[in-house]
């Protein structure tokens, strides 16, 4: 990992509350897996103070690309950046989803935001030569980012396309084209859609990886700000007791260890 | 050019930082997190996250938020124990190059006194800091941490407990934290760190709650640069030994602020969560500020506030 002022080639504004940013990437970032994260700031010692996490959702080798969704003032100032604009962007941090579990078939589940490593994550398991079928949804039409995927099934809360639901109501909706299969889901997105798809793949006995969503400090292990609780030993027996750190022991997690 | 003077210090009983830029308690862990980012070799000292007898968890989410011009934590303390810190963390640290003081925190005088004296049998320690100061963990309180017959307590019973370094860490959150520098002057202590974080909250007007959930936490931060000032030139005033300086310090001038008020040597925290290698750019940075300074001897610049 590294800490770089990079500079942005281009903002692609997908809606007047989501963007895409593209900045140049260090070569550092050739192995970069999916679901790892950047932290960026852009901004003086005032408000915005911290910097701010996000996943990396493209990655070509002369740039690499983070998906906002406009949610308080440093996503503000995101949104509003320009190509040109240099910002300091620490990373690749975290740990990425683990695609090497053995499923026959991984279903991705990207919510809003949540889409942003699912492109990277695709590009895996392709590779892999594993079969998979990607979930987008946004509460509405214009905040979907399918465009950027070759084939994904969609929904939006108010129905303006695809599915008229939530992401699970959709997967639900579709589950009988891959019944007999032993699943994987990676999920990805605000935290009660990961409250709910934890909920879902435990009650279902479906293997479950998560990328977990939390305030953090510095995103990479010094702060000890982005804890996340291990659960109950009821519900996964291991050694393990305590707190994980998100930028450490996630961002992606077997759904199983912790309490949301 | 000529060489800067004095820019490593002797801050007593075998405490003596290669430069005058050390990493603060909770804002570096155990030092290997930060070493791909930089160059550990390069700073003064590293203070460890603060070690307690047994290991802690800490406090469940949120644990910290951001707020203008700092960061609101109750991170509570969440280390590995002195038990696992010498086994797993300790040998990275001894390889580092940096002076090594590790932070202590108990709940009662007879923790503070068991993990030092089991800390002592160790090498690589080159001091301990001592965290006497702590907003964020309930069951201690205000007036256990705060008050000023425990700082002479504990002072007292570690100063027969080591001969290593003894940095007492001390906090603003009292009517006058000269007194308590005073005591722990008086107890034997070689050094003093000024500040420990400031009693501080945030809440949402939204859903009507504390945004961290102790409800109160330490803020840090460039927030709290002026208070720190104020209490180290306070101690500085009234003590002989070695002051440390710890508050809002982001950039090589802030330090030099420290300097002037009396500070022999600064930590650096929050800072590093958002520039991971602000604090060896600092230590590179001080001979050349020094020479705009027109100071040769970084010891004569030190507590030279002309009031």
């Amino acid at each position: 990992m590294i800490d770089a002022r990079l500079t942005i080639l281009e903002n692609l504004r997908i809606a007047p509350n989501v963007n895409i940013l593209r900045y140049e990437a260090p070569k550092e970032y050739k192995n970069i897996r999916a679901g790892q994260f950047v932290e960026i700031k852009s901004w003086g010692l005032h408000f915005p103070f911290l910097r701010r996490p996000m996943s990396v959702f493209e990655y070509e080798e002369k740039y690499f690309s983070v998906m906002i969704k406009i949610a308080g003032e440093g996503t503000r100032q995101m949104y509003e950046a320009k190509a040109g604009d240099k910002h300091f962007v620490l990373g690749p941090l975290g740990k990425p989803f683990n695609t090497d579990e053995g499923e026959e078939f991984s279903v991705l589940l990207g919510a809003g935001v949540g889409a942003a490593p699912m492109l990277l994550l695709e590009k895996e398991l392709k590779k892999k030569t594993k079969s998979f079928q990607t979930f987008l949804a946004a509460q509405t039409k214009n905040e979907l980012v399918s465009d950027f995927f070759t084939e994904s099934i969609i929904s939006t809360d108010d129905g303006s396309a695809g599915f008229h639901g939530n992401i699970l109501q959709c997967f639900e909706a579709n589950r009988k084209n891959f019944q007999k299969k032993k699943i994987k889901i990676y999920a990805c997105g605000p935290l009660a859609f990961l409250k709910a798809a934890q909920e879902y793949a435990l009650k279902n006995k479906i293997h479950c990886e998560l990328s977990l969503e939390t305030t953090m400090g510095c995103g990479f292990g010094i702060c000890m700000g982005c804890a996340v609780e291990a659960s109950d030993k009821k519900i996964y027996d291991s050694e393990f007791k305590g707190m994980y750190l998100a930028c450490l022991d996630g961002p992606c997690i077997d759904a199983r260890k912790i309490k949301l | 050019m000529n060489e800067i003077k004095n820019i490593g210090v002797d801050l007593g009983r075998g405490l003596k930082p290669k430069n005058r830029v050390l990493v603060a308690s909770g804002t570096f862990a155990y030092g290997k997190e930060a070493s791909p980012l930089l160059d550990l070799k390069k700073l003064g000292g590293i203070v460890t996250k603060a070690i307690s007898k047994e290991p802690r968890f800490g406090n469940k989410p949120e644990r910290i938020v951001e707020v203008t011009g700092g960061l609101l934590n109750a991170i509570g303390l969440q280390n590995v124990g002195m038990k696992k810190f010498v086994l797993e963390k300790l040998p990275f640290l001894r390889e580092t190059g940096a002076s090594i003081i590790v932070n202590v925190v108990g709940w009662k005088i007879q923790d503070f006194v068991d993990v030092v004296k089991f800390l002592n049998d160790y090498k690589g320690i080159d001091g301990y800091e001592i965290n006497l100061s702590c907003p964020n963990v309930e069951e201690l309180g205000a007036t256990f941490c705060d008050d000023s017959r425990t700082v002479k307590k504990i002072t007292s019973a570690l100063r027969k407990t080591t001969k290593r370094h003894l940095m007492i860490k001390l906090s603003p959150n009292t009517n006058r934290i000269s007194n308590e520098a005073k005591i722990a002057e008086g107890e034997g202590a070689d050094s003093l760190s000024v500040i420990n974080t400031v009693v501080a909250m945030a809440v949402n007007v939204w859903n009507r709650k504390p945004k961290i959930k102790n409800i109160t936490g330490g803020l840090s931060g460039p927030a709290i640069k002026p208070i720190a000032l104020a209490k180290v030139y306070e101690c500085y005033k009234a003590v002989k030994i070695p002051i440390v300086g710890i508050g809002g310090m982001m950039n090589t001038q802030d330090v030099f602020e420290f300097f002037l008020a009396g500070a022999q040597a600064v930590q650096i925290g929050t800072a590093n969560f958002i520039y991971p290698d602000i604090s060896e750019k600092i230590a590179d940075e001080i001979p050349e500020f020094a020479g705009k300074l027109k100071v040769e001897d970084l010891k004569k610049y030190i507590g030279s506030l002309q009031t």
